[in-house]
């Protein structure tokens, strides 16, 4: 199947892109929420246990303990708001308006016509186009049916297949434009998630590190027994 | 003193040349299809 060119003068914006932004999104947050989980598993799995010998009673336990749940701490906080990402969210075209949606205004307004069309320069106007235009196919349609006049007739009868086209373009502005304040949204959440994961991942790193200082198992490994090495002795010589 | 009253808001009306008109709230327009190409839109993307 071939690519189609885009229309002339038109952007670059195609419904399967956002939808497939969203998926992707989606994917990053999940592949978060998996590797998090594994650190969770690492964190809960035999290296506590096998350490925990090592643990005098007092101060050392007091820090491991701390430690260990700093980073488990951490590990929930990350799976937690990524997690929230992955909610579904609603969009409105009202959203456009939103204080986080800042870039996407930004793009719509360097080019208008292209998520406008004919109908309007805002949210309200395009909405209040397709009403328009789903009124006047209405008004169309009645009087149709109260035409008896044949030439009349025809004209109605154009009327409200043009009234039903600029419908249908509305409403496919409208969705595109829906489609890509939603596609924001969900980066955003995803945006907004990444940082609180590494704030998570930070407090991993500082309990791990404080777990492995109580423990001792930061220590280096004591360093081999030094192995008598064979040195070359001399022959002794027999001069004579 | 002019009786004519205020036309409702999608009020259509037929001109001499029988060419339909409709009231958009303010004034009345010739109701026209808008050219549905080019505003970005990618083909096939529906």
């Amino acid at each position: 199947m071939t690519q189609a060119a885009p229309e002339p003068g038109g952007g670059a914006v195609a419904a399967g892109a956002t939808a497939d932004a969203v998926a992707d999104l989606r994917a990053t947050a999940k592949w978060t929420i998996a590797a998090m989980g594994a650190v969770g598993a690492l964190l809960l799995g035999g290296g506590p246990i096998a350490a925990a010998g090592k643990i005098d009673a007092g101060w050392e336990a007091a820090l491991a303990s701390a430690g260990l749940l700093l980073a488990l701490g951490g590990v929930a906080f990350a799976v937690w708001h990524t997690g929230n990402a992955l909610l579904p969210r609603v969009a409105l075209l009202g959203d456009l308006g939103r204080p986080e949606l800042a870039s996407l205004r930004e793009v719509v307004e360097r080019d208008p016509d292209a998520f406008y069309g004919p109908l309007g320069r805002s949210p309200q106007s395009l909405r209040d186009a397709r009403v328009f235009h789903e009124k006047a196919a209405a008004a169309f349609a009645a009087a149709l049916a109260r035409e008896t006049g044949e030439k009349r007739r025809r004209v109605l009868e154009q009327a409200l297949k043009d009234a039903e086209a600029n419908v249908a373009l509305a409403v496919r502005l409208e969705r595109r434009l829906v489609d890509l304040i939603h596609a924001w949204l969900v980066a955003e959440a995803v945006r907004a998630a990444r940082i609180r994961t590494m704030a998570g991942v930070v407090a991993v790193a500082l309990g791990a590190a404080a777990f492995l200082a109580a423990t001792g198992g930061g220590e280096a490994a004591p360093a081999p027994s030094p192995t008598p090495t064979a040195t070359p002795t001399a022959t002794p010589t027999v001069s004579g | 003193m002019s009786t004519e009253r205020t036309p409702e808001p999608n009020e259509l009306r037929f001109t001499d040349d029988d060419e339909i008109e409709i009231f958009d709230g303010q004034k009345w327009v010739r109701y026209e299809r808008l050219p549905s190409e080019g505003y970005g839109t990618h083909r096939g993307e529906e």
